[in-house]
């Protein structure tokens, strides 16, 4: 599987505009499905890259981080997860990810800094894994899987199941008390008045 | 489906985001991605007993 997004934008992120205007029961309905979107995209027994033309913005860089491999663009597109900035944690799952695709010290620069990276320092680090104009971009992301999508899938799905089950396991104990407070974050009154901030810029 | 588009590339499988210019993410997007994902296990996953239960838990 290929997740593509835009040339301008592989995916902005959350759209606080709508969220905002959410009360507490369907923006906790909302967070539970993204999150159940994220570990069902995570947990595909299918080989997946995200080949990323666009910026990758928080929630982007989030869903990009469910594939197995990252392509990005060779132009000058910003990825990262700016959460902290907005006064709510990064989602449980994106975090165990992460300090998996990226090791620990790269993860938490990212997070505590909450600061976007271009596709060149996210090669550095391993948060992408090639780098491609993007005229070839999803070309090489299709033959990097069709590839592996050739062995047989049992051996394929195995190993992978082995790749996610520390963090499957981490996530399944966790999730719901994490989900919670993330949304005590997202309601409390301070991160309400920063988020309508950022609103502004969609 | 609205938000996200499949496309079939034989033995590989293109999910496209399709809201927009920035693909903000909001609850319809979300709805698309769990239709997508279902549709693309039963579509391409010839293989699952792993990942089934866990699936069909959710």
């Amino acid at each position: 599987m290929i997740f593509a997004g835009g040339t301008r934008f592989f995916s902005i992120g959350l759209s606080l505009p709508e969220l905002l205007q959410l009360d507490r029961e369907s923006m906790t309905e909302f967070w539970y499905d993204f999150d159940q979107a994220l570990f069902n995209l995570f947990t595909l027994p299918l080989p997946s890259a995200c080949a990323i033309a666009g910026h990758a913005i928080a929630g982007g860089t989030i869903l990009a981080l469910t594939c197995d491999y990252r392509l990005a663009t060779a132009e000058k597109k910003l990825l990262g997860l700016n959460e902290v900035k907005l006064g709510v944690p990064v989602p449980y799952l994106a975090d165990l990810i992460l300090r998996q695709t990226v090791g620990d010290r790269s993860a938490t620069e990212l997070l505590y800094r909450g600061d976007f990276i271009d596709t060149e320092k996210a090669l550095e680090i391993g948060l992408v894994d090639e780098v491609y104009q993007n005229e070839h971009l999803e070309e090489r992301a299709v033959e990097r899987i069709a590839k592996i999508a050739t062995h047989p899938q049992h051996a394929f799905t195995t190993i992978k199941s082995n790749r996610l089950e520390a963090i499957r396991l981490r996530y399944e104990a966790n999730n719901r008390s994490k989900n919670e407070e993330f949304l005590n974050c997202w309601f409390s009154l301070p991160v309400q008045k920063l988020l309508a901030i950022a609103a502004k810029k969609f | 489906m609205q938000k996200i588009s499949i496309e079939d590339k034989g033995a590989v499988a293109i999910l496209r985001l399709t809201n927009g210019v920035t693909n903000a993410i909001g609850p319809e997007l979300v709805k698309d991605l769990s239709i997508a994902s279902t549709q693309i296990r039963h579509d391409f996953c010839r293989w699952d007993p792993i990942f089934q239960y866990r699936f069909e838990s959710s």
